[in-house]
């Protein structure tokens, strides 16, 4: 789990072009969206397709998406119960 | 008042190949939504869509064109349609007759097949400069034979109801007496896939403003529609459609592609159109609503209806799920299908509706349903970038077509540049300085001194933008700041290329990952009217937002709005730029076509050298134009004009005599030319004739060797051309040898591309 969330954050970064951040920037339980980092609604679909690329598991509504990214943790959670590769 | 009527209608798309049939199908219920049989893309079996079921062969048949021409599947359906509008209002004379198109991808359909033979294949190098968003309309004016005012507007889905109100204005101000305007877009496996990254395709048939509708579905096809002023219309006695009575544009400036949860955007679109209109909410008969289909818009839309109209929501209906969304021809089908309704006293069902949305409870028409004594009626399109427009068609009542007077028009009140704001590969955002020193770089083109963008842009935002919005926000800033305004009543933009960077990673990502694994940032910011409505986003401005995407007349363009906005419609402040950015890729695409030199440059080696091609440009200049003088004022804008394939240096000369006599001068006034010499010494020649000629004797200097080549290199140029009135003095760094100034009160910029597209632009002296 722990590996996973320091790997997830490897990639938000790349994925998001999150420029300025280094990994030990972001909390695993900080919520992703809104307050938090600050993320929106484009960067979720970015994270569905991040999902769909390095671990296999499709999202077929964007909607699904809120509960997921709440938090790296959650998509930890995610990937662990869901992933086939 | 000028009115404005419409007395042609041309159109082509899945539920039809002309008015006729469309209108067969509308009452008869028939959609034009199926399966993706003629484009070839992966996701054939995935998705449907309203598609025209003809080849390009075939439609080259229906079009009767020279098919040895490179032709885009966009151009072939624009043309098919601008015929029929043509020939229907009988438009014989057209030497003066404005096409006004728009289009979102423009030649897409093409460059996607090619994209990757580009850099290998002679044969396919036709279609490298058929992708510019532009190109459709050129088609069009050529093949047409159309003579006057020419350009194209891309807003994302919103487009070509843009067209139609540019159009209007035109004639409204006297700039033209008919237009011809609308809009083409072809279906593409870019556009497919995009979408696909929103997730907002549906996989069934589209279902607006149905409470189990989850997203829209993709259409294709061209409208255009003859604009005429009506006592000539009447004087001439054509059949009428409909007088074009209300309009108006504005900006949601909530995000990239959602619409706010209220419909502040469409709301405010609609309530602009019927003032400007004069017209109350209950006068609106029927409503042919944006309905794409998707949760977020139908939502929005319908609560925007609710604000405006409150429980008197007239009848109303989406006609989407006949057409599919048909993104930059959209706005001028649903105007074909709004004036069939005004013309056959009815209002068009909205199809595969069932339950309405639960949170706002309101139902569509339908079935058909009659109104009697039906007037006036609205239609509504919405684009990413929170560009909104709405559209009102009426009936021409006969009793008082005698009473309109034209206006007569005082073109002549002046217009000032306030503010300015410059990104070059100059030190340009540095107001304190003005091209003393010029840096001397050898490369294979020019690329803008990066200002510090985190000055100017919120971090969080920045991670997401290009190069192309980040140097149009910064720019934009510099000129609004400049000028100290905070609001202006308008956001006029101009880009030939649009987001190159954005553009150009999609199509590669397409065509690597075989339309797999797309991403959505790069397709959102892909659109022409990033810029614009990023710097809407970031002002709250929900004001009129415009973005012209011709070649080198869309800064033009935008221009002319501005000046027809500041000296008709009461406006006060308006923002106004142009920019474009070059990348490696579109530069190496481009050398293949002898566009751009393929060797190293120096600059100041520029006009001697014997390279084909141009030196390759980038830059983003903004403007602030108010109809008062202030302390802050640079020069005053006095015209702009623009021109498409002269024949020869005599009519060029005819131009600028003619352009000049407008504006009360004559050469011997003009104490500066800045003219687009860009080393490319087959087209360069051109400006050597003027200056043997028309110029003689004239001081001339040129610019190109500071900026490169770009569509909108031309407000590089005024931006110069303002710092040289205001400080009375040329930098030796531009002014050529010999050359001596006294007072500079009047500078001509004179820019052509290739001898296609020329333009002028005048600016005086204040004092």
């Amino acid at each position: 789990m722990e590996e996973l969330i320091e790997k997830l954050k490897v990639q938000l970064i790349e994925q998001l072009n999150l420029e300025d951040m280094e990994p030990e920037d972001i909390d695993a339980d900080e919520p992703l969206f809104g307050t938090g980092l600050g993320l929106d609604s484009i960067d979720a679909l970015e994270l569905i397709v991040l999902l769909e690329k390095e671990y296999g598991i499709k999202i077929q509504n964007p909607k699904d998406g809120q509960k997921i990214f709440f938090s790296l943790k959650t998509m930890a959670e995610f990937i662990l119960a869901n992933q086939k590769k | 008042m000028t009115r404005v009527v419409v007395t042609g209608i041309g159109i082509v798309s899945s539920i039809g190949n002309n008015l006729q049939e469309t209108y067969n199908s509308l009452i008869n219920r028939k959609t034009g939504i199926g399966s993706i049989d003629i484009l070839e893309t992966k996701h054939k079996n995935d998705f449907l869509v309203g598609e025209i079921k003809l080849s390009n062969e075939e439609l080259m048949e229906l079009a009767d064109i020279d098919a040895s021409l490179a032709w885009t599947r966009t151009s072939l359906l624009g043309v098919i349609a601008a015929k029929q509008a043509l020939s229907d209002s009988h438009i014989l004379d057209r030497d003066e007759l404005a096409l006004i198109s728009a289009s979102t991808v423009g030649g897409m359909d093409q460059s996607e097949k090619y994209y990757l033979d580009f850099l290998t294949e002679a044969k396919h190098h036709k279609y490298i400069d058929s992708h510019h968003a532009g190109n459709s309309t050129e088609m069009i004016a050529e093949q047409c034979g159309i003579g006057g005012y020419l350009t194209t507007i891309s807003t994302a889905c919103s487009s070509s109801l843009n067209s139609i109100m540019f159009g209007a204005r035109l004639i409204q101000s006297g700039k033209t007496k008919t237009a011809i305007v609308g809009g083409t877009d072809a279906l593409s496996k870019f556009t497919i896939n995009g979408f696909n990254t929103l997730m907002i395709l549906d996989r069934e048939h589209c279902r607006p403003f149905d409470i189990s509708r989850t997203g829209l579905n993709l259409g294709e096809g061209a409208a255009y529609l003859v604009l005429e002023e009506m006592n000539s219309a009447i004087a001439s006695g054509k059949k009428i459609y409909a007088e074009v009575t209300g309009f108006a544009n504005a900006n949601d400036a909530y995000h990239q592609t959602a619409s706010s949860d209220s419909g502040d955007g469409p709301f405010l679109a609609m309530k602009k159109a019927l003032e400007s209109a004069s017209l109350i909410p209950s006068d609106i008969d029927y409503i042919n609503a944006h309905g794409t289909g998707t949760d977020n818009n139908d939502l929005t839309e319908g609560r925007a209806l609710i604000r405006l109209f409150q429980e008197n929501i007239p009848a109303f209906s989406s006609t989407k799920a006949y057409t599919g969304h048909t993104l930059g021809a959209a706005g001028v089908i649903e105007s074909v299908i709004s004036i069939l309704a005004l013309d056959n006293n009815v209002a068009i069902p909205n199809i595969n509706f069932s339950k309405p949305i639960a949170e706002i409870g309101i139902k569509p028409i339908t079935d058909f349903v009659k109104i009697e004594n039906i007037k006036h009626v609205l239609t509504n399109s919405f684009g990413f970038g929170g560009n909104d427009s709405s559209v009102i068609f009426s009936k021409v009542a006969n009793d008082n077509s005698s009473k309109c007077v034209t206006d007569k028009q005082n073109n002549k009140k002046p217009v000032y540049i306030v503010g300015a704001g410059c990104v070059s590969p100059q030190n340009t955002v540095d107001s304190s300085v003005f091209l003393d020193e010029v840096f001397d770089i050898e490369d294979k083109f020019l690329q803008i001194q990066k200002p510090n963008y985190r000055e100017y842009i919120d971090p969080k935002q920045l991670r997401r933008m290009s190069k192309i919005i980040r140097m149009g926000i910064v720019s934009a800033k510099v000129a609004l700041a400049d000028a100290g305004v905070d609001h202006p009543d308008a956001i006029l933009t101009g880009t030939g290329m649009g987001c190159q960077i954005d553009t150009e990673k999609f199509l590669n990502s397409l065509i690597k990952n075989d339309e797999e694994m797309l991403t959505p940032t790069s397709f959102i910011q892909s659109t022409h009217n990033t810029v614009g409505g990023s710097i809407a986003l970031g002002h709250h401005n929900h004001n009129y937002n415009l973005t012209y995407v011709h070649r080198t007349f869309s800064f033009e363009s935008a221009l002319l709005d501005c000046l027809m906005m500041l000296s008709n419609d009461g406006s006060k402040n308006i923002l106004v730029g142009g920019f474009d950015e070059i990348t490696d890729e579109s530069w190496l695409i481009k050398t293949k076509i002898g566009h751009y030199k393929q060797e190293k440059l120096n600059g100041s080696d520029l006009y001697v050298d014997t390279q084909k091609g141009a030196l390759a440009g980038e830059g983003s200049s903004f403007f602030v134009l108010s109809d008062k003088k202030t302390d802050n004022t640079y020069a005053v804008l006095e015209g702009v004009d623009m021109f498409f394939r002269p024949e020869n240096p005599i009519e060029v000369n005819n131009r600028i005599d003619n352009f000049l006599e407008t504006h009360g001068l004559t050469t011997q006034d003009i104490d500066l030319v800045i003219q687009g010499k860009n080393g490319d010494m087959e087209y360069d020649r051109i400006y050597q004739e003027m200056n043997e000629g028309i110029f003689k004797n004239l001081s001339v200097i040129d610019y190109k060797h500071l900026c490169g080549e770009y569509d909108t290199s031309s407000a590089f140029a005024m931006w110069m051309a303002s710092r040289i009135i205001n400080e009375n003095r040329v930098p030796e760094t531009i002014s050529k040898n010999g050359n001596s100034f006294g007072r500079i009160n009047n500078i001509l910029i004179y820019n052509q591309f290739r001898n296609v597209n020329h333009s002028l632009i005048l600016l005086s002296n204040a004092d």
